[in-house]
């Protein structure tokens, strides 16, 4: 599982939504953890993240957002070097086959369907985590 | 929603897609489904119905306007303030007793969680219900046109009254 330091985006135009996955995180015991409340506020908070070299490890994104959309924010992610590994969970209303395709093509690390519990969250982070990090797993 | 003749099944009575057997089904499960999942919240169903005039219950609403041509329409979740603060508690962990913008902003994300449920079990059937960015009100800025067919689905939680409102604008 990711460690206790680890530096969490939220990104959710729904402040609802960011506090309970923030909640989720809380009860984890990650305290470290940023909100944007869409897809251009949050890159560019990645953006200046990495200039202040205080890169986030993770990203939970909600798909539908105004602005930029989860799936845009992915791809940017994805194009830029520096920000192309970064674990990237979307958590989202957006439970057609077609749309898990599209996001599965786009890179993302794994999919949570609205609505959810706090265990799905926990289960996919485990998960997503076991993805980037296969040797640190191993290790322990 | 390119919708009734492509779905399966019956056709819906008024040759209105949205006044269906399904979709009812599908819009009361994904309210109950999520208040259940996200705020352990029971919801009672009654029987949907068909009205030309419409009564405002509760204080505040989601709304989710979806586009599909030729038809357009919109969703409304609607709930007193009492069971949203509630329904908030429970979900957030944050107890309030007046509406604030966190409180209103709740409904907005209950409402498209409500929705992508019912979307991701009507569009297998044929529907094609559009990805929506929900809003919300307060309950009493609304106002309608008489004269057109709503459909309502009644529900309470907690003996209270609440409401999941259909409207099509176009056909």
């Amino acid at each position: 599982m990711f460690k206790p330091e680890t530096k969490f985006l939220i990104v959710d135009d729904f402040a609802t939504m960011r506090k309970i996955v923030k909640k989720v995180l809380n009860e984890l015991g990650y305290t470290n953890v940023v909100e944007a409340d869409d897809g251009r506020n949050a890159f560019a908070t990645l953006q200046d993240a990495l200039q202040k070299n205080e890169p986030f490890n993770c990203i939970i994104s909600d798909w539908n957002m105004p602005n930029m959309t989860g799936i845009e924010l992915l791809r940017q992610c994805k194009a830029d070097p520096k920000l192309s590994v970064l674990p990237f969970v979307l958590v989202t209303a957006e439970s057609e086959q077609a749309n898990i395709i599209e996001a599965a093509k786009a890179g993302v690390s794994d999919y949570v369907i609205k609505p959810f519990n706090a265990n799905t969250l926990k289960e996919k982070l485990t998960r997503v985590y076991n993805k980037h990090y296969p040797s640190q797993t191993k290790a322990a | 929603m390119s919708t009734a003749k492509k779905a399966e099944g019956s056709p819906a009575p008024n040759n209105n897609p949205i006044f269906d057997k399904r979709v009812i089904e599908a819009f009361s499960n994904g309210l109950r489904e999520t208040l259940q999942m996200m705020a352990q919240v029971d919801v009672n169903f009654e029987t949907a119905r068909i009205e030309n005039q419409w009564q405002k219950v509760g204080d505040v609403s989601g709304l989710i306007e979806f586009k599909s041509p030729p038809f357009a329409g919109s969703i409304y979740i609607h709930l007193p303030k009492e069971i949203l603060f509630h329904v908030y508690e429970q979900m957030v962990g944050e107890k309030y007793t007046e509406l604030s913008k966190d409180v209103l902003d709740s409904i907005g994300e209950i409402s498209n969680m409500a929705y992508g449920v019912a979307k991701g079990k009507l569009n297998p059937l044929g529907f094609e219900f559009n990805m929506s960015i929900p809003k919300v009100c307060l309950t009493t800025d609304l106002n309608r046109v008489p004269g057109i067919p709503h459909l309502l689905i009644p529900f309470s939680i907690q003996g209270r009254k609440c409401q999941i409102e259909i409207l099509i604008h176009k056909l």
